[in-house]
């Protein structure tokens, strides 16, 4: 094997904890609103910890785009609620009782019809704000190229009761990594629904059989499969992790936020993330010098927003 | 007066940074290459969006726009310090306060937080005590409609024309024939000895209370506190405040970390709250507003008191339970709100609603209060027989 550069993540539960308190501390002070800038804390802190080629990653958005955009999101959402109202309404007045199911199902139609947009805002927004020595990440993907194979793919596993999931996920993550760019760099995606679906039928029998128990190793099969498939500059990324590791570590955490009362909730995450980064490398060779830097004006908090607000009003109402 | 150092330029087009000379002047950070031919880049400190240093190195980010930052690294944390003086000397008052919380110990951050923490909180607990003024009628009807649903399937009812007849009389009677159809009463066949009141005015008396009761007063004075339950709002109130804490426990536990998922959902809860046993202060609203009632209708507002002391003594050794708080709708039917079991402590109710009885006599009121029996009161030992225990 040629050689790796290994991911590395160098936080420590201490850290993350003083971080957390003080972020219940001025959430609870604000009543809430410090939730946005608390967020963007946690988030710089694990990227700031997370190192390549000693290097480390960053988180760039601010708690106050996240607030302007939950706000635009919310007058959003309550805009679409009261359309949804009204619909609902005139469709009782001219169908009677049918009349309320259809607007439910228009509801829905409405929700999926929306999602390629939100979720490619939310991408684009996301990595416009993620560097790696300080050089941005940016997504080119939009939500026309994404609007046909989400619609037909996701139709597609419903109607096969899930069969079709493991095309419609390789699909999915080819068009998300195609479209992700370090600078101007492209990452690259490669995979065959066959294969991953190999793995899932293999998996879910055998969870199933080990009542639960497999699901770790399923879950790292999935893992390696994503990583051997992603390169950029050609360059392949892997994963070594195994499915022991996961499991182990996904009872230790556990049982440490189970016995710690949660307390030891920010330990927890910092052991998952070492796990997960600590067995990802990607091959050594990296031409730093062909990369240059593309800026994302146009990225918005505006997706992240009205997914938050509309998570709010689900939590709210079921 | 400058202070320059060595340091990296990390300039947002390259992975790479560029090494030379960064100097601190009192208006701008100045980074120059050492590649020759290199012009100067100036910063105004107004741009300087984060400033730390460990043992690790320090590092000053750059903020250009959303889309656009820059960072500068180096080693001299006196360097780092200046940077710093010189940008709170160059901000406006907010930011520098912003500054100078971001610069103190996790320690000191707690300890100052922690002291406004009951202030913010008391605040918002004052309002979500009180926002239900601001919650329509309407959401109590819809509320009280749905529990109805579910009770008047899962219950057995005595429909009994002179129970019926005898019960109209006492809710006419309390709350004047006017308001009489805001109410309505049912008998629940059930060996309890409860009575439950949802918020669009549906009230239930189970048949063992009835027999436990030796007057048409002492049950008027049972349907008065409901009355006072369904007056006083208590299960919108109830639910707005579940909520409320709800809401504010998945934020402060979950601050900073997304998919922190919130215990309950508003469905969830509102089925739950209007189930669930009221707050002691709530039940003690209800007593002494019963006591109101009860006079109002020229009634013996004793006749509550009177239960509840027999209550107590039936009870002093016995090893009855309290019901335990329905986890969810399905248990319910098992575990309606006991009306009497629930808190106040019987003994402690008992005494406040001595209390208020006397305070009132003491003021000359019971002498002036004018009894006006209830006709049922006559046959009550027949009437009440009418839906007997299963």
């Amino acid at each position: 094997m040629s050689d790796r550069q290994r991911f590395s993540f160098r936080g420590t539960g201490g850290e993350l904890f003083g971080i957390y308190i003080v972020n219940m501390i001025l959430t609870g002070v604000t009543l809430g609103i410090y939730s946005f800038w608390a967020r963007v804390k946690i988030q710089k802190y694990l990227y700031q910890k997370t190192f390549l080629l000693n290097e480390n990653f960053d988180y760039h958005a601010t708690g106050k785009e996240l607030f302007i955009g939950f706000l635009k999101g919310a007058a959003v959402v309550v805009g679409a609620l009261l359309v949804y109202m009204f619909v609902a309404w005139l469709l009782t007045q001219i169908m009677g009782e049918a009349g309320g199911v259809v607007a439910i199902l228009l509801l829905y139609v409405a929700i999926i019809g929306a999602m390629p947009f939100l979720i490619v805002g939310s991408q684009r927004f996301e990595l416009s704000r993620t560097s790696w020595s300080k050089l941005r990440f940016n997504f080119t993907g939009t939500a026309s190229e994404l609007q046909k194979d989400f619609y037909i793919g996701l139709l597609l596993t419903i109607v096969t009761l899930g069969i079709y999931g493991p095309w419609f996920a390789v699909k999915m993550r080819a068009y998300f990594t195609n479209h992700s760019n370090y600078g101007n760099q492209p990452f690259h995606f490669e995979g065959d629904g066959m294969e991953l679906f190999k793995i899932y039928i293999v998996g879910i029998l055998l969870t199933a059989v080990t009542l639960g128990i497999y699901g770790s190793w399923l879950q790292a099969s999935v893992i390696r499969y994503y990583s051997e498939r992603t390169s950029i500059q050609g360059k392949k990324f892997s994963s070594d992790i195994t499915g022991g590791q996961i499991f182990v570590t996904t009872l230790v955490t556990a049982l440490m936020i189970i016995f710690s009362l949660g307390l030891a909730f920010p330990w927890a995450i910092v052991k998952i993330q070492k796990l997960y980064l600590e067995t990802t490398s990607i091959e050594a060779g990296l031409d730093l010098t062909r990369i240059e830097g593309r800026k994302d004006g146009g990225a918005s908090s505006l997706s992240d927003g009205i997914g938050d607000a509309a998570d709010a009003v689900g939590t709210v109402f079921g | 007066m400058s202070y320059s150092g060595q340091a990296q330029y990390f300039d947002g087009l390259s992975p790479l940074p560029v090494s030379g000379v960064l100097t601190a002047t009192a208006d701008a950070l100045i980074f120059e290459s050492d590649l020759p031919g290199g012009t100067p880049i100036r910063f105004a400190y107004a741009q300087v969006s984060e400033t730390n240093g460990d043992a690790s190195g320090c590092r000053v980010e750059i903020f250009i726009d959303a889309a656009e930052s820059r960072e500068l690294r180096f080693a001299d944390p006196e360097l780092l310090r200046q940077i710093a003086r010189y940008r709170d000397a160059s901000a406006s008052g907010l930011r520098r306060a912003v500054h100078t919380f971001a610069a103190w110990s996790v320690g000191r951050k707690i300890l100052v937080g922690a002291l406004l923490l009951p202030v913010s909180l008391g605040v918002y607990l004052f309002s979500v005590e009180r926002a239900h003024v601001v919650v329509p009628r309407f959401a109590d009807q819809r509320l009280g409609a749905q529990a109805s649903t579910y009770l008047n399937n899962h219950l057995e009812f005595c429909d009994d024309a002179q129970l019926n007849a005898a019960l109209d009389e006492i809710l006419t009677r309390l709350v004047g024939p006017d308001a009489r159809s805001d109410y309505s009463i049912r008998v629940v066949r059930d060996a309890e000895v409860n009575a439950l009141a949802l918020p669009n005015g549906n009230i239930y008396i189970f048949s063992g209370l009835l027999a436990e009761s030796e007057s048409a007063t002492e049950v008027a004075g049972v349907i008065a506190h409901e009355i006072g339950h369904i007056r006083g709002r208590h299960s919108i109130r109830q639910l707005i405040q579940a909520l409320g804490v709800s809401y504010m426990a998945t934020m402060v536990l979950g601050a900073g970390f997304e998919e922190f998922e919130s215990a309950e959902t508003i469905s969830e809860l509102a089925s739950l709250a209007v189930f669930l046993k009221y707050s002691r202060g709530f039940e003690r609203e209800a007593d002494l507003d019963s006591i109101d009632t009860l006079r109002a209708a020229e009634l013996d507002p004793r006749g509550l008191q009177a239960f509840f002391e027999r209550r107590l003594d039936d009870r002093q050794d016995s090893t009855e339970s309290v019901a335990s708080t329905p986890i969810s709708l399905e248990d319910v039917a098992d575990s309606l709100p006991d009306f009497l079991s629930s808190h106040p402590a019987d003994a402690e109710r008992l005494e406040y609603l001595k209390a208020a009885l006397a305070a009132n006599s003491a003021g000359g009121v019971a002498e002036d209060l004018t009894v006006r029996p209830l006709a049922v009161e006559r046959d009550w030992a027949a009437v009440r027989a009418r839906c007997a225990n299963p």
